[in-house]
């Protein structure tokens, strides 16, 4: 359940930029395919650490999954790694570096502000 | 967009873990200028972390290695490692399931280093959390034991694709559990072909010498 970790994490780094806003009405992130994030279990999360605090009421999480990415050093191509298969799938070898899959970003966050 | 409110997009782009990287970088040049190979071990409760360290610190000699010991609570752990004369600091993380970068940066000041080659750290027994953070190893062996079954490695991918080497404990019940080690390899050859296995058991302790000698190569490489 790191899902708890990463709420915790996201808050430490939204909190110091919310200096005189009312509200976060949205939050972008991205995940890589390996960090194995939860939808559900990261809103849960992050609406139990936020209980109570009219800044984060209705925050929507909005979460993309970025697919694991890998390099073939025989042939060089590279491409999304499906269902964790580690095989070229241009030349069939196995030798493969990952290039991508263990994101975890804030993209951006929407906030509104009483004028 | 309501007339009374002015809405605002903020772009981030920020790395959610970036506290815990900075410091997994930090630990990794202290480990590094100090020549010492810090292993993160991981793997399920009960799948044989501790034994495996136990069997292994003979070979690599105890006063070569420090260990960090992770647990939700207690101390049961590391009094297994102090009774081998081996330095060891406990973390109890109350509850979270896995360590971070943080934890082991205190653990270190705690631990006298001199002479140390080997710092062996015991993650908390999970196959998921772990994965999601850096601590500054440079290996991670993975621990998975006979009884846990072949399809570990299909189940919970991203463990085993991060791994640099994987330890199967308690091969000395094969001959009572239905678990198939060419299926388990199988498995293992699609996620992560590079993975190179070792198989051991504690009713005979020789088994982890290829191991041993395996941790011994990769402290003299390059890093």
């Amino acid at each position: 359940m790191h899902e708890t970790g990463i709420a915790r994490r996201l808050l430490s780094v939204i909190y110091p930029m919310l200096d005189g806003k009312k509200q976060v009405t949205r939050i972008k992130l991205r995940f890589g395919e390996l960090k194995m994030v939860q939808k559900d279990l990261l809103e849960t999360a992050f609406s139990t650490l936020t209980r109570g605090d009219k800044r984060f009421k209705d925050t929507i999480l909005e979460i993309e999954i970025k697919p694991v990415r890998g390099k073939c050093n025989t042939c060089q191509s590279e491409f999304d790694i499906k269902n964790f298969e580690m095989r070229c799938p241009f030349c069939g070898e196995t030798s493969i570096d990952i290039t991508g899959g263990y994101e975890s970003e804030i993209v951006e966050m929407e906030v509104v502000e009483d004028v | 967009m309501c007339d009374e409110h002015k809405h605002e997009i903020i772009t981030l782009e920020e790395n959610i873990l970036k506290d815990n990287d900075t410091r997994a970088a930090e630990n990794r040049s202290f480990f590094r200028e100090k020549e010492i190979l810090a292993v993160n071990i991981t793997g399920s409760p009960g799948s044989g972390k501790t034994t495996f360290l136990e069997m292994l610190i003979p070979h690599l000699g105890k006063d070569n290695i420090a260990v960090i010991e992770g647990d939700l609570e207690g101390d049961i752990d590391s009094h297994r490692m102090e009774s081998l004369g081996v330095r060891t600091v406990q973390i109890n993380t109350k509850g979270a399931c896995h360590l971070n970068a943080h934890l082991i940066s205190r653990a270190i000041e705690k631990l006298d280093l001199n002479g140390t080659k080997y710092l062996f750290i015991e993650n908390v027994g999970n196959l998921i959390c772990p994965t999601f953070f850096d601590l500054g190893e440079d290996m991670r062996i993975i621990i998975s034991s006979v009884p846990e079954g072949e399809d570990k490695p299909a189940k919970y991918p991203p463990m085993f694709v991060s791994g640099s080497m994987l330890v199967l404990t308690k091969i000395d019940l094969l001959p009572y559990i239905d678990f198939s080690s060419e299926k388990f390899r199988d498995h293992l050859s699609r996620i992560n072909p590079k993975l190179p296995v070792f198989e051991v058991t504690s009713k005979k302790p020789e088994t982890v010498i290829p191991v041993a000698k395996a941790i011994k190569k990769q402290s003299k490489e390059p890093r």
